[in-house]
């Protein structure tokens, strides 16, 4: 590898490691794809690449959103039981998918994402009633100086998202945070932030699941993978400490966009 | 939520991943310096156990903390993830398929 291509890949997994630390994805879903279709990467070497990076970024935005207490750790762990297995399932399948397949699962993944986000409504999931009990899964948040309470709704539905999750994951080198932020919030009852938070806590543990199975394979590029991760470390601790400043509803809206475009080219190469 | 000596189980977590993310991140910088591919190696293992130690850590939190019914979940994640690791170790590395090639040079 040269040192140009060094350079760019640390910037590459910085651009990820930030934009997926915002919005509580690993990052994974720009990763992959900028690998395989800009830089001629093997698909299978980027992602495990991108699960290395997606557990980067997972550790580094954890240690600031643990900090300001966003972490539903006790619904993380719930959600991990899903996530893990669904992971481990998904590495092990990975070996047995073409290419080609891989391609296509990859775009109709994004493209589905993209229509569930652009679509997806504004609603609120937060009861001003300090009172409430928000039961053993919910919890309470400050947002500014006014406390909260949440309640953890559907949580089957909530398995399977994070299940599904996992599976993906393994499959296509992604934390899963793409699938289960919209779903934790659009159906469970969960506030984006806390959502986005217990996602990105969350990803570091399903990506791992998967990325040994790869590490085992022999799938994992050493130069490629630790010069993206380097560059996901600084990357998501300044998404995480910027996602209060950003307004996290006009970045999903090009993030929707986004997705659509990158599904719609991975699928079309798979055809 | 609070260990037993009151030491709350999100700063040792937070503790354990800075470590694992201080560590590995110099053993890239090393590696890709040198052009040498076992602190590359290293560190891109250590990193995919620091997730590993957050689940232990959280493991042991909680059952210190008598919270067995979460215990008993953190538990099971962390013994799929120990399979995980225990078949990778088993695995044989694919044939050579391009999958190990470096990215091209744009």
């Amino acid at each position: 590898m040269t040192e140009l291509s060094s350079w760019l890949l640390i910037a590459l997994g910085g651009v990820a490691g930030l934009v997926g630390a915002l919005l509580g994805l690993g990052g994974g879903i720009f990763l992959v794809p900028l690998l395989t279709l800009a830089l001629g990467v093997p698909i299978r070497a980027a992602i495990a690449a991108s699960l290395i990076s997606v557990i980067a970024t997972a550790s580094a935005s954890s240690t600031v959103n643990l900090d300001r207490g966003l972490v539903n750790l006790r619904l993380g762990m719930v959600l991990e039981v899903a996530t893990s297995i669904g992971g481990l399932a998904g590495g092990f399948t990975a070996a047995l998918l073409s290419p080609r397949h891989l391609f296509l699962l990859f775009g109709l993944t994004l493209a589905g994402m993209g229509v569930i986000m652009a679509r997806r409504s504004g609603r609120r999931n937060v009861i001003a009633d300090t009172d409430v009990d928000p039961g053993r899964l919910g919890g309470r948040i400050l947002e500014g100086e006014t406390p909260y309470v949440y309640r953890v709704r559907r949580l089957p539905l909530a398995l399977g998202a994070s299940l599904a999750a996992g599976a993906i994951s393994g499959l296509l080198g992604l934390g899963g945070g793409i699938i289960k932020v919209p779903i934790l919030t659009a159906f469970c009852g969960i506030p984006i932030r806390v959502a986005a938070a217990t996602s990105a806590f969350m990803i570091g543990v399903t990506a791992a699941a998967s990325s040994f199975l790869y590490f085992g394979r022999g799938d994992v590029a050493l130069p490629l993978s630790a010069a993206i991760a380097l560059g996901a470390l600084p990357g998501s601790l300044l998404g995480a400490h910027l996602s209060h400043r950003v307004q996290t509803r006009s970045l999903k809206v090009i993030m929707a966009l986004v997705l659509l475009t990158m599904g719609a080219q991975m699928a079309f190469k798979a055809l | 939520m609070r260990g037993g000596r009151g030491v709350r189980i999100e700063r040792v977590i937070e503790g354990a991943l800075a470590f694992g993310l201080l560590v590995s991140s110099a053993l890239f910088i090393l590696g890709l310096a040198r052009g040498a591919s076992e602190p590359l190696k290293w560190g891109i293992l250590l990193l995919m156990l620091t997730p590993v130690a957050r689940v232990v850590i959280l493991t042991v939190g909680l059952l210190h903390e008598r919270d067995f019914r979460f215990g008993l979940v953190s538990l099971f994640v962390l013994g799929v993830l120990l399979s995980g690791i225990f078949v990778s170790g088993r695995l044989a590395p694919r044939p050579a398929s391009g999958a190990a090639a470096p990215a091209r040079t744009p």
